[in-house]
C-alpha cells in the first residue's frame, strides 16, 4: 500500500494558520466559550460595568455635572458611619425589609390556599389578585398618597364619620406612623407575589396524597403540615429570599410617599442614596457609598438563594 | 499535496458544528469590535456642522396694549434674532400652578417656531423631578436644550451651562437692572449663566370670616408679627380651622415658612463671609419654643406629612384658617367658588424681633453646553424674555411670578385685583437662601437636604429647640465648613 505513508507524510507537514484556527475552534471547550460569550459579553457591559463605576465613584468626591471627580478613597463610607441619618436609614430599611415579609408570606400562603379551592369565578379572582402586582409601583404609591392624604384622606373620613377619631390622621406626619403605613402599603404591593407563586406551588401538590393522608384521619390543618407544607417549601423559601432582595432595595413607594421625611425619618437606603446623589447637591460618590452598603447584606441574601436552589437541584 | 482537510469545508459541506461555530463567531465579532471600540480613548467630536445663519425675518412683536404706567421708557425693539430653520429645540420647565401658562408657552413656541422654522417642543414636569431630571441629562451629555431653574441651581450646574452674558446685557438695557435678590441667586460669581426670569413669591392668607369670628378687632388688617400668628390660631383651631403648614420633604411651602421665621428670630444660615455658620442663635431658640409651644393649640398637626399641594386642598376645603401660600389657591378660588376668594385676604410676611423677612430668589432659563443648537437656544430665550412676549407671560399668571426687574411691576396685571398686591411687595422684603452669603451650590446643597426645614420637623417631632436646631446648625457645618 502506498497511500498510507503518503498520508503520514502529508499530515507531519506544519499546519497552515487557517487549519490551525479551525482546529481550535473545533476543540469542545473553545466552542463552549464562544456561546457563552454574547452572555458574558452582556453581564460585563450591562451588570458589571455599573457596578465597577458605581464602586470607583463611591471613592471619589464627584458631583453632578462636574466630570471626573478626585479619588478620596473610604472617605464617603466613613463620613456616612457618622452621619445620623445613614444610621436611621439602616434601621428604616432593616425595619421596612424584615416586617413587611412575614405578613407578605402570611398573607399570601392564605390567598394561595383559599384561590386553591373550587368556587365560582374563581379565574377571574385569581387575575385580579395580580392587580397590586402588574400596575406600575409608581401608579399604585400615588392611590396611596391620595389614601393618606393628611386632608382628604379616605380613611380619615370614614373613621371621623363612626365617631372614631375627632380629627384627621397623620398617617405620613410622623416616623411611626409613616412607617407604619409604608409598610401597609408594601404589604398590599408584594403579598399578590407570594399568593401566585404559592399558588403555583399548589398544583403541584399529589391530590392522591391529600387522599391518603384524610383516609388516615388527618384533618385539614394536619394535611397541610404534612402534606402541602413539605411540596411547596421550596417555592416559599425562594419567594421569600427575593422578597427580601427586593423590598430592601425598593426606591418608589417610599419616594412618592414620604421621599424620606419628615425630617429625614423614613429613608431606606435606596431613597437616601437618591437624595444624597441626585436630588441633593448631586453629590453622586456619597450616594454610591450609600447603595454599596446595601451590597454585603444582598450579596450575602444572594448567595443563600443560589446555594438553596442549587441544593434542590441537587 | 497539502492532504485532506481536517473536518469538513465549511463551504463544500454545512454541518451543524461548523453552522454553530460560524454563527457564534459571527455573533461574538460585532460585540467584540463595538466593546473594543467603547473601550478606545475617544475621539475629538468633530464640531457639527452649524447650520448657516439666515436673516431672520424679523420677529413681529405682538402688539399688546402698553402698560398705564410703566416707569422706565420703553424698551428698544428686540434686535432681531438669528434664526436656524430646521432646526430642533427641546425645552423643560417644571409645571406651573397657574395652568395657563403652560399653554400660553406652547403657544410661544409655536409662534417662535413660525418666525424662525425652529422645531421646538417644550415638557414640563412636576417641580420635584426637575432637578433629578436636569442632573441626568448633565450628566448624560443628553437632553434638553433650555432648563428652567430654581434660584441657587446655576451654581450647581455652573460647568454645564452656556454662558449668556450678551443676553442679559441686552435685557438690562432694554428694561433696566435685575433687583439685587436676582443677581445674589442667579449670576454665579461675576458670570451670568441663565437669564432671570423672576420668581413666584408667597404671602399669607386669610379667611376674613375667620378672623371676624375669632374676635380678630380688624379683619381687614390681619396679624403682622409671628406671635399674634400663632395667637390668632389657637383660636381658629377652636372654630375647627386650625393654622396649615406643611413641614414635610417638599421644595415650596415648607421653607417659605421655615426660612422666614428663622430670619425672623435672628438666625441665618451663614455669616456674609459664606462660611461661618450663623444658625444656633438665642434668640432662635427662643422664637423656635414660641412656636412649639403654640405647635398643639393652633397647627393642624398633620402638617408634618403635608407637600405644596396639601395647604391649597385643605385650604379650598376648608379645613384651615390660614397659610402661607403663592396665589394659586385665590386663583383656584376665584374659578371653583368665588365665595371663598371674596373671604380671602392676603398679608405680606409677618415680622419678628428681627425684622420682616421672606425667602426670594429668581428663577433662570440656562442653556446647557451639550445642546446641538446653542445657537437657536439663545434666539429663543432673547425672543421670549424680550417684553413683547415676556410681559404675555407674566400677566397670564396674574401676579403669581413676581418680574425679576422694576421694569414690569407697574404694570397693570400686578394691581388690577387688590388682592393680589402683597405678592408683588414681598419683594420688598426679600432674602435668598444661603444669606448673608450667595445663593450658591451650598445654599443649594442645604436647600436640598431639607437642613433648615427638617430642623423645624425634628424640633416637632421631640419637642426639643435646642436639640434640633444644634442638628441643623451641625449639618450646616458640614455643608458650609467644606
Amino acid at each position: 500500500m502506498t497511500t498510507a505513508p503518503a498520508r503520514t507524510a502529508v499530515h507531519a507537514l506544519p499546519l497552515t494558520w487557517r487549519e490551525r484556527a479551525r482546529h481550535w475552534l473545533d476543540s469542545e471547550p473553545v466552542l463552549a466559550y464562544l456561546f457563552m460569550s454574547p452572555g458574558w459579553l452582556i453581564l460585563l457591559l450591562f451588570m458589571s460595568y455599573p457596578f465597577f463605576l458605581g464602586l470607583w465613584i463611591s471613592l471619589t468626591d464627584r458631583l453632578v455635572g462636574f466630570p471626573g471627580g478626585e479619588f478620596i478613597g473610604l472617605r464617603n463610607y466613613r463620613e456616612l458611619l457618622k452621619d445620623n441619618v445613614f444610621w436611621l436609614t439602616v434601621m428604616n430599611t432593616f425595619i421596612y425589609g424584615f416586617v413587611t415579609v412575614p405578613f407578605k408570606l402570611l398573607l399570601g400562603l392564605l390567598l394561595a390556599l383559599l384561590l386553591n379551592q373550587v368556587f365560582p369565578l374563581r379565574n377571574v379572582l385569581r387575575a385580579a389578585l395580580l392587580l397590586p402586582w402588574i400596575v406600575p409601583t409608581a401608579l399604585s404609591s400615588l392611590a396611596w398618597l391620595m389614601l393618606y392624604d393628611a386632608v382628604l384622606s379616605p380613611f380619615s373620613w370614614v373613621l371621623k364619620n363612626w365617631g372614631l377619631i375627632e380629627a384627621n390622621i397623620g398617617f405620613l406626619g410622623t416616623r411611626t406612623n409613616a412607617i407604619i403605613s409604608l409598610c401597609i402599603a408594601n404589604i398590599w404591593r408584594g403579598t399578590p407575589f407570594f399568593a401566585v407563586a404559592i399558588l403555583a406551588g399548589l398544583q403541584a401538590v399529589p391530590h392522591e396524597l391529600h387522599e391518603a393522608a384524610a383516609i388516615e384521619g388527618a384533618n385539614a390543618v394536619q394535611r397541610f403540615f404534612a402534606v402541602t407544607l413539605p411540596v411547596i417549601k421550596g417555592i416559599i423559601v425562594i419567594t421569600t429570599l427575593f422578597s427580601i432582595i427586593w423590598t430592601f432595595a425598593d426606591f418608589q413607594l417610599v419616594y412618592v410617599l414620604t421621599k424620606g421625611g419628615p425630617a429625614n425619618s423614613t429613608h431606606i437606603f435606596g431613597t437616601f442614596a437618591w437624595q444624597e446623589g441626585i436630588g441633593g447637591a448631586g453629590k453622586l460618590g456619597m450616594g454610591a457609598a450609600v447603595s454599596l452598603y446595601m451590597f454585603p447584606l444582598l450579596a450575602v441574601l444572594s448567595a443563600i438563594l443560589l446555594r438553596y436552589v442549587r441544593s434542590q437541584e441537587a | 499535496m497539502r492532504g485532506e482537510p481536517r473536518g469538513h469545508r465549511l463551504g463544500s459541506k454545512l454541518t451543524r458544528r461548523g453552522l454553530l461555530r460560524g454563527l457564534a463567531v459571527g455573533a461574538a465579532a460585532p460585540a467584540v469590535s463595538a466593546l473594543l471600540a467603547a473601550c478606545a480613548p475617544q475621539a475629538t467630536p468633530t464640531p457639527a456642522p452649524q447650520p448657516t445663519p439666515t436673516t431672520a425675518p424679523a420677529a413681529q412683536p405682538t402688539p399688546t396694549p402698553a402698560p398705564v404706567a410703566t416707569p422706565t421708557p420703553a424698551a428698544p425693539p428686540t434686535p432681531t434674532p438669528v434664526v436656524l430653520k430646521g432646526t430642533k429645540l427641546n425645552i423643560l420647565f417644571g409645571t406651573f400652578f397657574v395652568p395657563e401658562t403652560q399653554d400660553l408657552m406652547k403657544q410661544q413656541l409655536q409662534e417662535f417656531g413660525k418666525e424662525t422654522g425652529v422645531e421646538a417642543t417644550i415638557d414640563f414636569i412636576s417641580w420635584p423631578d426637575l432637578q433629578p431630571k436636569i442632573s441626568a441629562a448633565v450628566q448624560a451629555g443628553a437632553g434638553p436644550d433650555i432648563v428652567g431653574m430654581w434660584d441657587t441651581w446655576p451654581a450647581l450646574y455652573r460647568d454645564a451651562l452656556v454662558d449668556v452674558a450678551d443676553l442679559v446685557e441686552k435685557r438690562i438695557k432694554g428694561e433696566g437692572d435685575y433687583f439685587d435678590w436676582v443677581k445674589k441667586t442667579v449670576m454665579v460669581g461675576d458670570q451670568w449663566l441663565s437669564i432671570p426670569i423672576g420668581t413666584p413669591t408667597s404671602a399669607q392668607l386669610y379667611r376674613k370670616s375667620l378672623l371676624e369670628k375669632a374676635g380678630w378687632p380688624d379683619p381687614n388688617n390681619p396679624p403682622d408679627t409671628w406671635e399674634d400668628i400663632f395667637k390668632i390660631g389657637v383660636e381658629f383651631k377652636k372654630l375647627g380651622m386650625p393654622l396649615g403648614q406643611a413641614f414635610g420633604h417638599s421644595t415650596g411651602d415648607p421653607p417659605s415658612f421655615c426660612y422666614a421665621f428663622m430670619w425672623a428670630y435672628g438666625a441665618m444660615e451663614v455669616e456674609a463671609d459664606g462660611k461661618t455658620v450663623a444658625f444656633s442663635k438665642p434668640q432662635f431658640v427662643d422664637g423656635m419654643k414660641l412656636f412649639l409651644s403654640y405647635w398643639k393649640s393652633a397647627f393642624d398637626e398633620t402638617g408634618l406629612g403635608w407637600d405644596d399641594a396639601t395647604n391649597n386642598r385643605a385650604f379650598l376645603a376648608g379645613q384651615i384658617g390660614w397659610t402661607f401660600n403663592g396665589s394659586s389657591i385665590y386663583i383656584a378660588a376665584r374659578k371653583q367658588s368665588p365665595d371663598i376668594a371674596e373671604d380671602i385676604i392676603h398679608h405680606i410676611y409677618p415680622k419678628g424681633p428681627a425684622g420682616r423677612f421672606n425667602n426670594i430668589g429668581s428663577w433662570s432659563a440656562g442653556i446647557l453646553k451639550y445642546s446641538k443648537n446653542q445657537a437657536g437656544a439663545k434666539a429663543f430665550l432673547e425672543w421670549w424674555t424680550a417684553p413683547a412676549q415676556f410681559r404675555k407671560w407674566l400677566e397670564i399668571q396674574k401676579g403669581y411670578q413676581v418680574a425679576p426687574t422694576q421694569f414690569y411691576l407697574n404694570d397693570p396685571y400686578y394691581k388690577e385685583d387688590p388682592k393680589l398686591v402683597p405678592y408683588v411687595e414681598a419683594a420688598k422684603y426679600g432674602r435668598n437662601k444661603g444669606y448673608a452669603g450667595l445663593g450658591n451650590e451650598k445654599a443649594a446643597e442645604a436647600f436640598a437636604r431639607y437642613v433648615i426645614v427638617d430642623t423645624f420637623a425634628r424640633a416637632i417631632q421631640s419637642g426639643n429647640a435646642e436639640e434640633a436646631i444644634q442638628w441643623g446648625a451641625s449639618e450646616l457645618e458640614k455643608i458650609y465648613g467644606r
